[in-house]
């Protein structure tokens, strides 16, 4: 039950830079809606047009393409809000539960956490101490969301951000037990 | 021309989000600062993508860095040494590398070099070493 999706999605009422729960529901709803219409990997799909653009253009095959049939199918021109939104809502509430995790170790004067976003509208959130660093990825594909980390002693590991539990990644980068949830 | 490396590379930094606070209140880089440019890997045979860097051949090259457009937020230098460290600790020689790429009139000019293949390098790997690269760097011109 402390898997950080499910952890973030408790937490997600709380802060959020104002946003709610709602705005997860919502991207949920436009991801089905587009894979009905064969544009389920549109997001993962979706490339920049130039380094530092903030404009769009749809790269997935067109659902007309997926259908099978003739008629041309506009690709989306916009990478629609909802997915910033989503990812907003998602790196807000791991960084809350971060936060959270860092003073209940004792740790916050060692511990910086920052945020960082990609051309792609995708979150970087980063634990960084002296000796290590515990980098979080929020992806608009919410499958390829993942954690990793890295210490200067060689110690690594990353993984997938659904199926890890919270404690044991954090537990892991500090070298240290800590208490779950 | 030489296929020898200096002890240093240098990376300039262009964007806010390149650069954040340590914890010691130090900048520092963040993993993105290092991540390649899609776009890059088009123009090569190898299929790898770039992260464009120069390499400390000379004094004079991090005040060169640092005049470019490129740097606006600062310069990141990251050890040789432990480019190679964490390129034999993450067992990716195939699919993480360095190189240079000297153009007329710069011949310091190198890149950082990921695999574009998802199945070869994965994006987890892929910010995992670029997190790396970040706790190695130290921003030594902002």
């Amino acid at each position: 039950m402390d898997s950080l999706g499910q952890v973030a999605l408790s937490h997600m009422q709380a802060d959020a830079r104002g946003l709610s729960q709602g705005a997860v529901l919502r991207f949920q709803r436009e991801q089905l809606r587009q894979a009905q219409y064969g544009l389920v990997d549109a997001a993962r799909s979706w490339e920049v047009e130039g380094p530092g653009s903030n404009s769009w253009r749809a790269s997935f095959q067109s659902a007309s393409a997926t259908r099978g049939d003739s008629a041309p199918v506009a690709p989306l021109p916009t990478r629609p809000a909802i997915f910033d939104e989503y990812v907003q809502v998602e790196a807000a509430a791991l960084l809350a539960v971060l936060k959270s995790t860092v003073a209940k170790a004792g740790l916050t004067g060692s511990v910086a956490l920052s945020t960082a976003t990609r051309d792609d509208g995708s979150i970087v959130v980063e634990w960084i101490m002296a000796d290590r660093r515990l980098t979080f990825s929020i992806e608009l594909d919410r499958s390829e969301s993942h954690w990793s980390y890295a210490k200067r002693n060689g110690d690594y590991a990353c993984g997938e951000l659904a199926s890890a539990p919270l404690s044991a990644v954090v537990s892991a980068f500090m070298d240290r037990e800590l208490a779950a949830g | 021309m030489t296929d020898e490396y200096p002890s240093a590379c240098l990376r300039g930094l262009r964007k806010s989000d390149f650069v954040t606070d340590g914890p010691a209140g130090e900048k520092t880089p963040t993993a993105i600062a290092f991540e390649p440019d899609p776009n890059t890997t088009a123009s090569r045979a190898d299929g790898m993508m770039e992260t464009s860097i120069s390499w400390e051949d000379s004094d004079s090259v991090l005040s060169e860095t640092a005049k470019q457009p490129n740097a606006l937020y600062g310069v990141a230098r990251t050890p040789t040494e432990r480019l190679r460290y964490w390129q034999q600790q993450f067992k990716v020689k195939d699919h993480f590398g360095f190189e240079r790429s000297p153009v007329l009139g710069n011949p310091h000019l190198g890149n950082l070099l990921f695999a574009a293949d998802l199945v070869k390098l994965p994006k987890k790997v892929r910010t995992m070493i670029t997190n790396a690269l970040a706790l190695e760097s130290t921003i030594v011109q902002t």
